[in-house]
């Protein structure tokens, strides 16, 4: 579960606040458009929730965890369990596909065989399985996001955040990068998608929290872009979001080598953080 | 760590060198060039250091007893240079001997010391000291020797020595700091431009969960891998050019009359200098390398 709990947010002390005063909850397994113009505080979101930035005042929780309190070191740890989806795909364009989403579990240790699995599988999810040794300038525009995609997915992380994905696109690769995130959000991977992607937002009809001028202008369940009340379709807020929402199915993973029951999210992001306190303290 | 993860930085760090050929090329050229110069000056300092330590002890102590010296006296004088950590050696000359030199530096006029009696010349000890600087304090305490009639010290060359020697080791030092501080900003800025042009692959990583440390080492290993390859190359340079350079000033011509001043007594044999040579070019080498990856690494890890 991501909440924000009355965050404000300055760069600088004498800057003005790019987020005031916002609170918001999204339920595991939720799918949710943050929407607003350039500049109201989308990308501020975002920085908040990968911890490349603090808030001024309030609280950030993923999975229970404060994340104003978790030191510089965990940071990698929590990054692992957020897949993150740019507009710019950020590929590193010296490495083939395969090697571009391989690299995320190496960072990790995983070992080889592990890795060809995992990469094939995700590669065949998005489509790419025949592409896997091409460089990214091979790549069409909705090849390489499909790439991204991969990319954010192969580690399974609870969480997929997505930046403007659709920014660089034509429609017809928007849609499909669309449906392959929904896929995804149906396997039970929480989808936070900013965007100011109208159609996008009007044809997938999920929950939108409209962000201007860094304060919270709506939130609403299947809702329309753009803003005042004849746009929602539902304005009352659901009040139990994760009810309606799809539970995570681990078939989507491999079963551990070892027989062990697969972790959920939050067992993975605490056993991170076990993992690196019983390290240091041996 | 664990060994997958080394063997992916080893991989990655091998992959780095390999796909940035020129700025590789580049940095192991500046690192040779680095050592290089360090190691000319290093060879220099330690051949200046040498001639000045062989040239301090050419000027020997004299100290001057008695003509009627008792073997008591001579046994305890003999006895405390011997047991005097800071006398290098010393030789004791009777009057008999004194007597033979005396003659043979007249040359043809030496009949006129045919009649001379030589008893009345004195016992004379010859002392090299091992540090000029405690001259002064050797006099002090062999002037106390009952015997001992006159002690002569070529003073004025020992002071201007020992300065010579205290400038010669602060210059040694000082150089050498500037340099090795030139050597790592220059490796520093070098691996900042192949940092550089991979940020973006750097900022991926971050994005993805990857730990400073994993971002780091491969970097660093990259720069050691060049401060150990730049050190090897400038140690063979600097072989090769010591080597010619001594049989040419050393083996080629026939110096016995040069005497004292002759290259072979204090040029040091390419032998005594090159384990050590090597040893610290490649420590320098490999921590100039490490060093300067690390310092240019850590603006771009900041995420």
């Amino acid at each position: 579960m991501i909440e924000f709990d009355h965050i404000s947010m300055a760069y600088s002390p004498k800057a003005p606040l790019a987020l005031s005063d916002l609170s918001f909850r999204i339920q595991d397994g939720e799918f949710v458009f943050v929407i607003g113009q350039s500049g109201s505080g989308k990308s501020t979101l975002v920085k908040l929730l990968t911890c490349e930035e603090k808030p001024s005042a309030g609280e950030v929780y993923i999975d229970g965890l404060p994340l104003t309190q978790l030191k510089r070191r965990l940071v990698p740890y929590l990054r692992r369990s957020i897949g993150m989806v740019f507009q710019d795909f950020r590929l590193i364009p010296t490495k083939t596909v395969y090697e571009n989403v391989a690299f995320a579990m190496e960072i990790l240790g995983a070992s080889h065989r592990s890795i060809s699995r995992q990469v094939s599988m995700v590669l065949s999810t998005v489509g790419l399985r025949s592409r896997e040794r091409a460089l990214p300038h091979e790549l069409s525009g909705g090849e390489q996001q499909r790439v991204g995609i991969a990319r954010a997915m192969v580690n399974n992380p609870s969480i997929l955040l997505a930046d403007e994905p659709t920014g660089n696109l034509d429609p017809l690769n928007s849609e499909s990068i669309m449906a392959l995130l929904e896929e995804i959000n149906r396997n039970g991977t929480t989808v936070v998608v900013c965007t100011h992607d109208r159609e996008m937002v009007d044809r997938m009809q999920k929950r939108v929290i409209e962000i201007a001028d860094g304060r919270l202008l709506r939130d609403a369940t299947r809702a329309l872009y753009g803003s005042g009340d004849k746009y929602l379709l539902d304005i009352e807020p659901d009040p139990d979001p994760a009810a309606s929402a799809p539970t995570r199915q681990p078939a989507a993973e491999p079963a551990p080598e070892d027989g062990r029951k697969p972790e959920s999210p939050r067992d993975k992001l605490f056993t991170s953080y076990d993992y690196y306190y019983k390290r240091k303290r041996q | 760590m664990k060994l997958r993860k080394i063997l992916t930085t080893v991989r990655d760090s091998l992959l780095n060198i390999i796909r940035h050929p020129l700025i590789t090329l580049a940095s192991v050229t500046t690192v040779t060039l680095m050592l290089l110069l360090m190691g000319v000056f290093i060879v220099v300092s330690l051949n200046a250091g040498n001639l000045v330590k062989v040239v301090a002890q050419q000027p020997p102590v004299e100290v001057w007893c008695d003509a009627k010296l008792t073997a008591q006296q001579q046994q305890d004088i003999s006895a405390y240079l011997t047991a005097d950590s800071n006398v290098l050696s010393f030789t004791m000359l009777t009057p008999e001997e004194n007597y033979e030199q005396l003659k043979a530096s007249m040359g043809e006029a030496q009949a006129a010391l045919d009649n001379f009696d030589y008893a009345k010349l004195p016992y004379v000890y010859q002392v090299k000291l091992q540090d000029p600087d405690l001259a002064d304090q050797f006099v002090a305490q062999i002037k106390a020797f009952p015997g001992v009639t006159q002690v002569d010290m070529a003073e004025s060359v020992m002071q201007k020595l020992t300065r010579i020697i205290n400038l010669v080791n602060a210059g040694t030092l000082l150089a050498f700091a500037i340099l090795l501080v030139i050597s790592l900003f220059i490796i520093a800025n070098m691996v900042r431009i192949s940092v550089f042009s991979r940020a973006e692959e750097i900022n991926i990583m971050k994005y993805v969960g990857a730990t400073n440390a994993y971002i780091r080492w491969p970097y660093i290993l990259e720069g050691t891998l060049i401060g150990t390859v730049g050190a090897l190359i400038s140690s063979g340079l600097v072989y090769a050019i010591y080597q010619w350079l001594y049989q040419r000033v050393v083996g080629g011509q026939s110096s016995s009359d040069l005497g004292v001043l002759a290259p072979r007594n204090f040029v040091l044999p390419l032998s005594n200098l090159a384990w050590i040579f090597i040893l610290v070019n490649l420590a320098l080498g490999v921590l100039i390398g490490a060093a300067g990856s690390a310092m240019s690494v850590r603006k771009y890890i900041k995420v």
